[in-house]
């Protein structure tokens, strides 16, 4: 295995829709990630951010290039990738007529965690996020704080080493966000490697190691905040991206792409 | 497809335990029907007998309209009319079979403005007699004196032929009791008359019961199981599917389409669970819920049959062995294995629970239809019917039923239905993997631009339109039965209107959307040539499809002479039946519709797409083959010449040449294999014409693609 958790290499997926032909929703991406680190995918919306993280959880299968989670190639061993992986984003919801309780340890044991130490694992992580009070509620009985809780106890029920966050804080309240950065340093700080992709600037600013900027299905810049300061000569995150996406608009226009 | 592993298990333990937690689906999918099908059942049973018991106290109120030529016939019919209440009632007393039932009364009341009191409610019927009887031609006699006293003259003497009473009941079918009177007093005539014409038979010296004259007696050698496994064996099939259509699609729409809406899916979807463990629990949800269901409303139905309130046709017998019903639980396992993932496919390629609701109609219509073969005459599971899924379970049930184990036959059929299932969910695994069907996306630039954008996506809604106008407008309209108005109709204005209009709607490029190119003169010589051969090959497709689903030979000649009708001039004709469908129908099927699809499957699928569009657009189900096959040849064509000019002479061309075969009498019955060996070789040499001079239709997919 690599030194490396996660190693994407020209990573494309392109979608043919019946109308407009050819889209290329990622187009031949490559960047690398280490233990302990939040790596920021910044991009507007439809920039491909979604589509990659997507193909990392193995949910939908590349056009060309690959990557590997832990060693483990998205194509070839799928079921081992999203074994070592946990998955959140805004669109992922749990099942309604479940407890909690019931919810963490129905994906632990389809995360293959190990039976005997399951239940143990799911009281740490009720007293963990404070959800041992309504541990045996249903779902769709809690509010949505709760449910948040819930929903980052499921991502992280198995333990897995690599973890992606797809727009966690999109339609959360200040207070519920803020608590959403102080998970991700939480995990940063045990090893874990997260991925982690926004479209806003003040999060991955504050949060991110290291900042890739996708735009059109390409990364345009990737490095750590300080390095992007001094490349662009800009200080603040938001004035960087415009930055480096107007060049990149400018340039397609020249290509007349 | 995975079924047994623990992650499989343990899903589906999961979905069972939410599915029983869900108040609504266990009410609507199965309190409901447990519950409302009993009510309906005793509702009905109640109602029935509250109002036969109604009608029995009703005096039926009538008058009687006197025959102008015959004044006396008011009071002849009246004491006509008793002596048929008290023959029916000295019957009612002798015979204890229609003890039971009490005689309807009837009360005569005085005649005027008939119609309108009928209407009205006032009068339950009035009869007008067209000739009465003389006077004195009836006398009063009951038939009980006339059998004590048989030479003293009997009261019923043959009237005079020109004097035959002839009575006209008039009632309204529209009121219950109305209906009810003339049924009533219908049968009294009918007993009477019964009776009256025996005793004559007596006068005439027949001194035996005319029922027992040249009886004729039966003797069903089959035993009484087998013919009831006939009976059951051709409805089973379909009930059990209905009951697992009618079960199942609540759960399997709301498994993956409502899961989608929640986006639960996707958080199952980047688990360490596989697509083809997440699709085999489903499955096995879909299976539990349906086969339960069905199991409850199979109890049920038995329960009612106890409590008799349905009544079970006379002499079935439906004691199954247990050796039989193991047999036929194996059977149908693999078509409840293919119906449950037809039902999640549907829910997979729908991207909201409201498609997936607007999906399953289709659905449930496929997989009814093929369940209904044991019911067509002579098909047997030993024919190609082995081949077709459900259906081939539908008859192998009927012939386990009946008593005739064909082993083979069932194994193939078993295994058939097996590979069905297999494949079904193999593509539904598949769109666990696209993104446009994991997610319910929003709407996209394309749809809110409309316009040549959209248009793919709307073409077959359109087309699907239009083939419902044309089986309403076209099939129910009375006025359009002449064949220029079926063409100006069917073909004008459905084909090349709604053609015109898709156009204009969706701001097509017309040169481009109908293929209008030229292309090289060795095309239109290919062409030429190629006419006669592909009708002949239509005809051997049509003689192939014969073998599964045989046309009588009465329906072929009367459709022959509704289409090319003998009193139209040849001229016409041609014009009708060649030129407008080769102008028209191309236009809308290698012109608009082609144009549409052209960019949704491979090159070499879409002749057969557009093909097989074609053939239903024909209606008639013998038409299909035949006419899908030349859809086929016409699409191939347009594609290699990327012009819709060669398809338009070769669809005219082939309409006029089987018109004029027509004329001359020329049955293509004639023709024997070297023919449609001979015709393929020269379609096969057309179209290397078209090849060697191809200009190929623009804007074709002819790499597989993941589709967003």
């Amino acid at each position: 295995m690599s030194d490396y958790p996660v190693m994407v290499s020209e990573l494309t997926k392109t979608f043919y829709d019946e109308s407009r032909g050819e889209i290329h929703a990622v187009d031949g991406i490559s960047f690398s990630c280490t233990p302990g680190e939040i790596f920021g995918l910044l991009g507007a919306n439809g920039a491909g951010k979604t589509t990659t993280l997507r193909l990392l959880a193995t949910i939908l299968s590349p056009t060309r290039g690959t990557a590997t989670i832990m060693g483990h190639d998205i194509r070839q061993e799928p079921q081992a990738v999203r074994g070592c992986l946990g998955f959140y984003s805004a669109s992922t919801a749990l099942y309604p007529r479940l407890t909690a309780r019931e919810t963490l340890e129905f994906f632990g044991k389809i995360n293959h965690y190990p039976t005997a130490q399951l239940s143990e694992r799911v009281d740490y992580l009720s007293k963990r996020f404070g959800i041992e009070a309504y541990a045996n509620g249903r779902i769709d009985k809690l509010s949505s704080g709760m449910k948040q809780r819930v929903s980052i106890a499921r991502t992280v029920v198995h333990d897995p080493p690599v973890l992606i966050f797809d727009e966690p804080t999109v339609g959360l309240d200040v207070l519920s966000a803020l608590e959403m950065q102080k998970v991700l340093s939480e995990f940063r700080d045990e090893g874990k490697t997260i991925i982690f992709s926004t479209h806003i600037m003040s999060e991955a600013e504050r949060l991110c190691d290291r900042i890739a900027i996708i735009h059109n299905g390409k990364i345009l810049a990737c490095d750590s905040l300080d390095n992007l300061r001094v490349e662009t000569g800009c200080r603040y995150l938001e004035d960087i991206f415009v930055k480096f996406v107007r060049g990149n608009t400018e340039t397609v226009q020249d290509t007349g792409r | 497809m995975r079924l047994l592993t623990a992650s499989v298990l343990e899903l589906f333990r999961q979905e069972i335990r939410m599915f029983l937690r869900d108040r609504r689906a266990v009410v609507l999918s199965i309190v409901l029907p447990l519950v409302v099908m009993p009510l309906m059942l005793f509702g009905s049973y109640w109602a029935e007998k509250r109002r036969e018991k109604q009608l029995e106290t009703v005096t039926y109120q009538y008058t009687v309209i006197q025959d102008r030529e015959n004044p006396a016939a008011d009071a002849e019919f009246r004491a006509f009319m008793d002596l048929v209440k008290q023959t029916v009632e000295q019957k009612r007393q002798t015979e204890p079979a229609a003890k039971d039932k009490e005689p309807a009364k009837f009360a005569v009341v005085s005649a005027g403005d008939e119609a309108k009191r009928l209407a009205d409610g006032k009068l339950d019927l009035y009869i007008e007699v067209a000739a009465a009887l003389k006077p004195g031609q009836a006398t009063r006699k009951s038939p009980k004196q006339f059998e004590k006293d048989p030479e003293g003259g009997g009261p019923f003497i043959l009237p005079d032929r020109n004097t035959v009473p002839s009575l006209a009941i008039c009632y309204r079918a529209d009121r219950d009791s109305s209906r009810h009177a003339a049924t009533e007093l219908r049968s009294l005539l009918m007993q009477y008359r019964r009776d009256n014409r025996q005793q004559l038979l007596r006068m005439r010296g027949f001194n035996f019961d005319p029922k027992e004259f040249g009886k004729v007696s039966e003797h069903d050698l089959a035993t009484k199981d087998q013919a009831s496994g006939l009976y059951v064996g051709r409805f089973l099939t379909l009930f059990m599917l209905f009951f697992l259509l009618i079960g199942g699609s609540a759960v399997a729409i709301d498994s993956i389409a409502g899961e989608k809406e929640r986006g639960t899916l996707e958080t199952l979807l980047t688990t360490a669970i596989r697509r083809s463990e997440i699709i085999g629990a489903k499955m096995l949800l879909v299976l539990a819920v349906s086969l339960c269901i069905g199991l409850l409303q199979v109890t049920n139905l038995i329960v009612y049959f106890g409590f008799k309130l349905i009544e079970l046709p006379k002499g079935l017998s439906v004691a199954i062995s247990p050796g039989t019903a193991v047999l036929l639980f194996v059977l149908f396992i693999p078509v409840f294995l293919l119906m449950s993932g037809l039902l999640l496919y549907v829910s997979g390629i729908s991207k909201t629970y409201k498609e997936a609701q607007l999906n399953f109609t289709p659905l449930f219509f496929a997989g009814i239809i093929p369940a209904i073969a044991p019911m067509f005459p002579g098909l047997k599971l030993r024919s190609v019917m082995v081949l077709v899924p459900i259906s081939n379970i539908s008859l192998g049930v009927k012939e386990v039923l009946v008593g005739k184990y064909d082993w083979p036959m069932l194994a193939v059929a078993w295994l058939v239905n097996a590979a069905a299932a297999v494949y079904v969910a193999r593509r539904l695994t598949n769109t666990l993997s696209q993104e446009r069907l994991i997610t319910s996306s929003e709407k996209d630039l394309a749809d809110l631009r409309g316009g040549p954008e959209l248009f793919p996506r709307r073409v077959f809604i359109w087309f699907g339109l239009m083939w419902v106008a044309l089986l309403v407008v076209a099939g129910n309209v009375e006025s359009l039965t002449s064949i220029w108005s079926q063409i100006l109709v069917n073909v004008v204005l459905i084909f090349l209107g709604g053609s015109l209009l898709l156009i204009r709607k969706y701001r097509l490029d017309v040169r481009e959307a109908l293929a209008l190119r030229s292309v090289r003169w060795p095309v239109w010589i290919a062409v030429v040539v190629g006419i006669p051969a592909a009708l002949v090959a239509a005809h051997g497709a049509f003689l192939l499809a014969n073998l599964l689903i045989p046309v009588p030979k009465k329906m072929l000649e009367t459709f022959g002479e509704y289409v090319f009708p003998p009193e139209y001039p040849v001229w016409s004709l041609v014009l009708l039946i060649a030129v407008l469908p080769g102008i028209c129908e191309e236009v809308a099927f290698r012109g608009v519709f082609l144009y549409g699809v052209r960019r949704r499957y491979h090159p070499f699928v879409l002749p057969l797409v557009v093909g097989i569009v074609f053939g239903f657009f024909h209606m008639a189900l013998f038409r299909l083959v035949p006419t899908a096959f030349l859809g086929v040849v016409f699409t191939a064509v347009t594609l290699l010449t990327g012009s819709i000019f060669p398809a338009m002479l070769w669809h005219a061309g082939s309409n006029a040449t089987a018109l004029l075969l027509s004329r001359w009498k020329l049955s293509p019955t004639e023709l024997t294999w070297p023919y449609f060996a001979a015709s393929a070789v020269v379609l096969v040499l057309a179209f290397l014409v078209f090849w060697r001079f191809r200009t190929p239709y623009p804007g074709l997919r002819w790499r597989a693609r993941e589709k967003r």
